[in-house]
């Protein structure tokens, strides 16, 4: 009959049931949503995590190419001495005997376990660190002086977060101290120059009585800092001889070595060794036709040239799956007890022994089964301040 | 005949829903709605905190970029006002950037308009929870008071402000922790706060390095 249909209408089931559909259509759609906005955020995370590595790996390196040692040339007597390591009675004896380079700054970089070993508080660190003294004009009480000098340095740090974490939110619920390696800057005021304190001391104590007290938190994350000193490749490579690594072949590199010393006595017993005064280049013959002759060089009181920076930067997700809870640095990120960044001729090798590490690729060297998303960075910068000579 | 018939039906038949079962759908929409209305508001509120972190990043990056790029001080200044005419709450909820150039004496120029955070968004203006408004505490050196009006206001309103220097630094001090950690706290003024901390569970916290004018920001 055509009135039947007039009369039909929606039953509650029919309305339930629609209900239900819509229900299972929001559902959906709000876990889409979710996941959208998961994915959103993981990779805006590794965006700004190796955002904030890029700014620190520049931030860096452009502090690190405005090193200077302002040299100047003295007198030397026969043991090799300048006038200033001595006490007054010598000084009044002081019979001078060669001219050549001095200054009162230090520019040193190396293995980061070596230079900081005798810090006050232990600093746990791995690959390089580099200390020296720069015009960057920080400063309080002569804040008008915008190149006054300040001392600088750059190394990685082992630890928990809590010291430099605001109050409030060290206190919110859920706060967990984050142990992680972290690229640290040490700057010290100009007012607070540890170059020029006369004391006791050793040479050195100007960073490694301060590093750890004034070291800031410059990008989170850097697992490896490599630093090596170069010439420049004309003076160096060309005849394939030294690698190009002449001036610091185990990164270590001090510009207060002795004059004419055979090895470092400040850093006695350091393994790598920090290299002797003297060394050889290789420069391209001097003529065609000519062989190529070998030159004597020193390292004292000279910045290097050149800088490799090499950086390996993880992002926060793969940290946080490597570190777990634990309070100790992951032994898969343990490069030195792999034998890693120790011989810089073999510095590609190594680097590529830490991406097949950051891979998980069978057979690397610290057995990682974990797959971590890393970056490296990597450049060759200029010293500004550097005069090199080769005598 | 089929038309009696028709006429004679009853009408009611027709009807499709009776009222207990409108009811019972509106009882179910109901529901629903009570469940997902305090999970939009949280959103609501956790969106609007994410664009407060955004313009105060933004605005502290953008001062310490134009301290170095233009080689003067410029001053970052926060404002206590209320939200609006009717109520007399104020906190800090505006900023401006100043460039004080060398040739103009003291008051420098205003870089861009005052900026507004979000409804509802304060910064903690007490001195455990933003030591970037602890002005007055001895220990503390590089903040300043300002007063002024704003523009489209008629009353003076007090702010508090540091400078960042040509080199990128700041003016503060000390510069080491644990006196030496400058923050500031913000959160929306609507939220239940925690009974521990006196500040809401979701609040952003934006941390200012003295020496090196760098900027961080922490979300817990």
């Amino acid at each position: 009959m055509p009135h039947r249909r007039s009369i039909r209408a929606f039953t509650l089931v029919e309305l339930m049931l629609a209900v239900v559909v819509l229900a299972l259509v929001v559902a959906v759609v709000a876990q889409m949503t979710q996941q959208t906005s998961q994915v959103w955020k993981s990779s805006m995370g590794r965006i700004q995590s190796f955002q904030e590595a890029r700014g620190a790996f520049e931030s860096m390196t452009r502090t690190l190419s405005q090193a200077t040692l302002n040299t100047y040339y003295d007198y030397y007597d026969s043991a090799n001495r300048p006038r200033t390591v001595l006490t007054a009675a010598d000084r009044a004896a002081f019979v001078p005997q060669v001219y050549d380079r001095l200054s009162d700054l230090h520019f040193i970089s190396g293995q980061a376990r070596t230079l900081l070993a005798a810090s006050p508080q232990a600093v746990p660190t791995q690959t390089q660190a580099v200390f020296f003294q720069a015009p960057l004009g920080h400063s309080a009480a002569h804040e008008s002086l915008r190149a006054s000098l300040n001392a600088c340095g750059y190394f990685l740090k082992f630890g928990s977060d809590e010291a430099s974490v605001p109050e409030p939110v060290r206190e919110a619920a859920g706060y967990r101290p984050r142990y992680r390696y972290r690229l640290m800057e040490m700057t010290q005021r100009t007012e607070r120059l540890g170059v020029y304190q006369t004391g006791t001391g050793k040479p050195q104590d100007w960073f490694v009585n301060h590093a750890e007290a004034t070291g800031r938190v410059l990008a989170e994350n850097v697992i490896a800092l490599v630093l090596l000193p170069k010439l420049s490749p004309r003076e160096d490579s060309p005849t394939g001889k030294g690698d190009g690594v002449s001036l610091a072949p185990q990164y270590n590199y001090n510009s207060r070595v002795p004059r004419s010393a055979t090895d470092d006595a400040a850093w006695a017993g350091a393994d790598p060794s920090f290299p002797g005064d003297t060394f050889t280049t290789h420069p391209p013959a001097p003529a065609p036709g000519l062989p190529p002759q070998s030159v004597n060089a020193s390292r004292h009181h000279q910045l290097p040239p050149l800088m490799r920076v090499v950086m390996v930067v993880l992002d926060e997700a793969s940290a946080t799956r490597l570190q777990g809870d634990s309070i100790t640095s992951p032994a898969v990120l343990d490069f030195s007890g792999a034998g890693l960044f120790r011989n810089a001729a073999a510095l590609e090798a190594d680097l590529r022994a830490v991406e097949d590490i950051c891979n998980a690729e069978p057979g690397n060297l610290t057995k990682n089964t974990t797959r971590l998303t890393y970056r490296i960075f990597s450049t060759e910068i200029m010293m500004r301040e550097a005069k090199w000579s080769a005598n | 005949m089929n038309r009696v018939h028709h006429q004679l039906k009853p009408h009611r038949r027709c009807a499709a829903f009776t009222l207990v079962e409108l009811l019972f759908v509106c009882v179910i929409v109901a529901v629903l709605l009570a469940v997902a209305a305090p999970l939009g508001m949280s959103v609501l509120r956790a969106s609007s905190l994410n664009r407060a972190t955004t313009m105060i990043m933004d605005e502290l990056n953008a001062a310490r970029q134009l301290a170095m790029t233009r080689n003067c001080e410029v001053e970052v200044r926060f404002y206590k006002i209320a939200a609006d005419t009717s109520t007399q709450d104020l906190q800090f909820r505006a900023f401006r950037t100043f460039v004080m150039e060398p040739g103009a004496a003291g008051q420098g120029r205003p870089q861009g308009d005052v900026r507004y955070l979000p409804e509802s968004i304060i910064i903690a203006a007490d001195g455990e929870s933003s030591t970037l408004f602890d002005y007055g505490n001895p220990n503390r050196s590089g903040l300043f008071l300002t007063k002024e009006t704003l523009p489209g206001q008629t009353t003076e309103s007090d702010g508090l402000g540091f400078v960042f220097r040509p080199s990128g630094g700041t003016n503060l001090g000390p510069i080491d922790p644990p006196e030496g950690n400058w923050f500031m706290t913000f959160f929306s003024q609507h939220e239940p706060l925690n009974p521990e901390t006196g500040i809401p569970y979701n609040f952003g916290t934006v941390q200012v390095d003295p020496v090196t004018g760098r900027a961080r920001v922490f979300r817990p």
